[in-house]
């Protein structure tokens, strides 16, 4: 945020809501449209790491473009393929997805490297 | 027993829930299916056992190295091409299905190219990982999804819809003799622990598997076996079911979430098990394309030190999966895949058992020597 703070709060108020308002009313955008995108600009609050929102928004654009593409289908088949590239990284030899139910001696053999 | 095993084979149950089998499973329910899928259970297990227990002579080793160490090539390239078809189809056969599904309840008025391509294009990702990666893949999806799917049938099972009555019909059909078509189908959902043809070179201290392990096997295969045969008749009738293509998402329909944000669980349970059926659609032509490219591979056809052989066969699954998709009717699908179950099945099991077999016994008279 690179406003002073006094102004922050109108400023969000303003854009949010009067905004929001007004561009329905102008029949710009729907309402639905209007609650889901203040719906995902808080929900970005959560994400704890600078670094970790910068990636999670350039992959809200890929999962974007393929919802554009193949529609509802294509959003939960899109995050499934979200999930293989996650699962296909690791760092040090151990995949990020390993889920640690057990020691890692009765795990697969890669993960005792 | 290892906990990627029960994935494995869990995740291929809970897959054909949606797919044709119920639908074969209840168009035999006058006829012996009951006992059908009983014995389809016991046989299942004893034949799951042999073949993990086989397996784990052979640690950290496929199927086409065990061939290639202990066979001929003439004997080996056969059994293996055909298994590359075999478990091609079980692949299709799931796209197939869920294509069907969605331009059918989800998207009406997509065309049914860009359906396949939604599943193709990250399929064919899917593919190409690695055999290891692939397990994690799975063990993610299926914890993701397995609540959600639990959560729907004890939905199912603690609405006031459910007519138990149906279901007590239905058992009461146990007096007949056993279905083949209805044991076939039943036994292709049990025989998940096939996948190990490929899966295994990532198995390298895969034990022989435990009482524990094969009594909470039992278990979870019966759960799910008799819930996919019974919930349909509970909400659907004993004879009224005989004329309806999905069962499952009937039934899934027909449950309502009244104080849910949808109230339709519909949409739940297809998400659900599409996640699943995608696992399931890339882990068997994984393990087809693997098995194929371990038959066949042109030295020569390269671009700039990449082999392209293995992407020459991906264009042909594409090929083929959407000339297919396009030209099969519903009844097709349905002939075809009794057909699959009733001939091809049984021969595939007693081929990877009998090559197994035969790979030991060389094995041992190696050592003796």
């Amino acid at each position: 945020m690179r406003l002073p703070k006094a102004v922050s709060s109108t400023a969000t108020t303003v854009g949010g809501l009067i905004l929001g308002t007004a561009a329905t009313e102008a029949a710009l955008t729907s309402t639905i449209m209007i609650i889901i995108i203040s719906a995902v600009a808080i929900s970005t609050f959560i994400i704890p790491l600078t670094e970790m929102s910068f990636a999670i928004r350039v992959i809200r654009f890929l999962l974007l473009i393929y919802t554009s593409l193949f529609g509802l289908v294509g959003l939960l088949v899109g995050f499934l393929g979200l999930i293989m590239i996650l699962v296909s990284k690791d760092s040090l030899g151990v995949p990020y997805l390993r889920i640690p139910w057990v020691g890692k001696n009765d795990e697969l053999e890669m993960d005792t490297k | 027993m290892n906990r990627f095993l029960f994935y494995l084979i869990l995740i291929n149950t809970l897959t054909n829930m949606v797919s044709i089998t119920p639908r074969i499973l209840i168009a035999g329910s006058g006829e012996g299916t009951l006992f059908g899928i009983i014995i389809a259970i016991i046989i299942g297990l004893i034949l799951t056992y042999i073949i993990i227990s086989l397996f784990s002579e052979f640690p950290g080793q496929g199927l086409p190295e065990i061939l290639s160490t202990c066979t001929s090539k003439w004997i080996s390239n056969p059994v293996l091409l055909f298994f590359t078809v075999t478990w091609f189809f079980a692949g299709l056969t799931t796209l197939i299905v869920y294509t069907f599904i969605i331009i059918r309840f989800l998207t009406p008025e997509m065309s049914i190219y860009i359906i396949v391509l939604t599943f193709v294009v990250v399929v064919t990702y899917g593919m190409l990982m690695t055999t290891r990666n692939l397990l994690y893949f799975g063990e993610v999806v299926f914890i993701i999804v397995v609540p959600f799917i639990l959560f729907i049938q004890m939905k199912g099972y603690f609405s006031t819809d459910l007519n138990w009555d149906y279901i007590r019909v239905s058992v009461m059909e146990i007096n007949h003799l056993p279905n083949y078509t209805s044991f076939s189908s039943s036994l292709f959902i049990v025989m998940g622990a096939a996948n190990l043809v490929i899966f295994n070179r990532y198995f390298k201290k895969l034990k022989k598997p435990t009482r524990k392990g094969m009594s909470l096997l039992a278990v979870l295969l019966t759960y799910i076996l008799g819930t996919t045969y019974f919930l349909p008749i509970g909400f659907g009738g004993f004879d009224s079911l005989d004329n309806v293509l999905y069962p499952w998402i009937m039934t899934s329909d027909s449950i309502r979430m009244k104080f849910g944000i949808i109230e339709r669980i519909f949409f739940f349970f297809t998400g659900a098990f599409l996640a699943l059926g995608i696992v399931s659609m890339v882990m068997h032509w994984h393990i087809s394309l693997q098995l194929l490219s371990s038959v066949i591979r042109f030295k020569r056809f390269k671009w700039k030190s990449v082999n392209l052989t293995r992407p020459l066969f991906i264009v042909v699954y594409w090929i083929i999966a959407i000339v297919a998709t396009k030209r099969i009717t519903a009844d097709g699908l349905f002939q075809s895949v009794i057909l699959f179950d009733r001939y091809f099945l049984p021969v595939v099991l007693a081929l990877l058992i009998g090559s197994l077999l035969l790979a030991k016994r060389r094995l041992s008279n190696d050592d003796n020597q």
